[in-house]
């Protein structure tokens, strides 16, 4: 098909209900003396008459009252810490479902809020190492995130331990900056996704992996 | 006769701390976002995660709303950011099933065999995200070019050329499923 852009546009333009009566009469002209025109109209025109017959999906019921609910959570406990300020993150469904079984199977390794100030630094002690070897798997080596892509000055690392597996984050941040290691065994042999919390706004950093390939 | 409160009325009243205000917005609003982000993940339980975590951040967030914009366009924005990141974090790119590359097969026997929802999704979902958004946004949720640019951060002439090319492969996916002709 080698419909020239400007006639693709006005064919566009006019399923789209936006081409002007100037346009539209170059378009009826064209459609008029080009059979590709003509089949390439008919066809788009095809396209969106099946996409108009897909109806819309009723959203699940419990959809509204899980969003309030974390809202009434979020509003009751904005000052009431890093770890309610956690559960207002996934506030129900199957997320919050995983992440509350997590916890319970002591699968979750750690959560953890970095508040530091500029210049700042640290590695290691941030997390106590014997949560973190109570509740994983050993690790197999070395694994290292660079936080940049997520906005911060740093990077997370996991590596082996006497006791199990440790997690270092080493920052340098002018302001607080929150760190959530979320731990799921169940992902390709294990798997801390890093995800940094600044300003409200929750960025998945990436992950760090339990695997032998690092 | 009341009518009723407009976007932004209710957003100041939230931002004064009623809930409420925010329970009539999300409730005006979770159908038409819950099916963006259906039609991006293509999975109810996923989309309804995705559509939860949308609304708690544009909550989180609504003090960096700009009244001057469509409260809509913005919490569509956040939606689709969601709905996208959560796709690239999970690499779902799905593979064209082998059948697509099959002769096609006559309408009458895509009709008896199909559900065009579900070939309109399997289609989808095989495009790339920036392409299966602007189809979302345009043929399920009704937004103009300009409503587009704005949730998808990208010029009202990328819009439009990304939507044609997006309605370009569609329909020629569903052209190979039997589905268009």
């Amino acid at each position: 098909m080698s419909i020239h852009p400007e006639i693709a546009d006005l064919i566009q333009a006019e399923i789209d209900g936006v081409a002007t009566e100037a346009e539209r009469i170059r378009l009826r002209d064209a459609i008029a003396s080009d059979a590709e025109v003509r089949d390439a109209y008919r066809r788009l025109r095809g396209l969106c008459d099946v996409l108009a017959r897909v109806g819309p999906e009723e959203p699940p019921a419990r959809l509204a009252p899980a969003v309030m609910r974390a809202v009434r959570s979020h509003s009751g406990t904005t000052d009431g810490g890093f770890l309610a300020g956690i559960r207002t993150l996934w506030p129900g469904g199957h997320l919050a479902l995983r992440y509350a079984y997590a916890v319970a199977a002591g699968a979750v390794i750690g959560v953890l809020g970095v508040h530091l100030v500029a210049g700042g630094g640290f590695f290691g002690p941030g997390v106590p190492e014997r949560d973190a070897s109570a509740t994983i798997a050993p690790a197999r080596g070395v694994s290292r995130l660079d936080l940049a892509p997520a906005g911060v000055d740093g990077f997370a690392t996991l590596k082996p331990s006497a006791s199990g597996s440790a997690i270092g984050v080493n920052l340098s941040a002018a302001e607080p900056v929150e760190l959530v290691l979320r731990y799921d065994p169940a992902k390709e042999g294990g798997r801390v996704d890093v995800l940094v919390v600044h300003a409200g706004e929750t960025t998945e950093a990436g992950s760090l992996q339990l695997s032998d390939k690092h | 006769m009341t009518s009723e409160p407009g976007d932004n009325e209710l957003v100041r009243e939230c931002l004064g701390g009623d809930e409420h205000a925010f329970e009539i917005l999300l409730l005006r609003y979770q159908g038409p976002v819950f099916n963006a982000v259906l039609r991006m993940v293509r999975h109810r339980d996923e989309a309804t995660d995705l559509t939860q975590t949308a609304f708690l951040k544009a909550y989180e967030q609504l003090r960096h709303f700009d009244s001057q914009h469509k409260f809509f366009s913005w919490l569509y924005r956040i939606a689709i950011n969601v709905a996208i990141n959560h796709l690239k974090r999970h690499r779902r790119l799905e593979p064209l099933a082998d059948e697509w590359a099959s002769p096609a097969r006559s309408p009458e026997d895509a009709l008896v065999e199909s559900d065009l929802s579900v070939h309109v999704q399997d289609a989808l979902m095989s495009l790339p995200y920036d392409y299966r958004a602007v189809l979302v946004l345009r043929h399920f949720e009704g937004c103009s070019y300009d409503e587009m640019a704005r949730i998808v951060g990208v010029p009202e002439k990328t819009v439009k050329s990304r939507l044609f090319s997006a309605r370009r492969q569609l329909k020629e996916l569903l052209e190979a499923r039997g589905i268009l002709r």
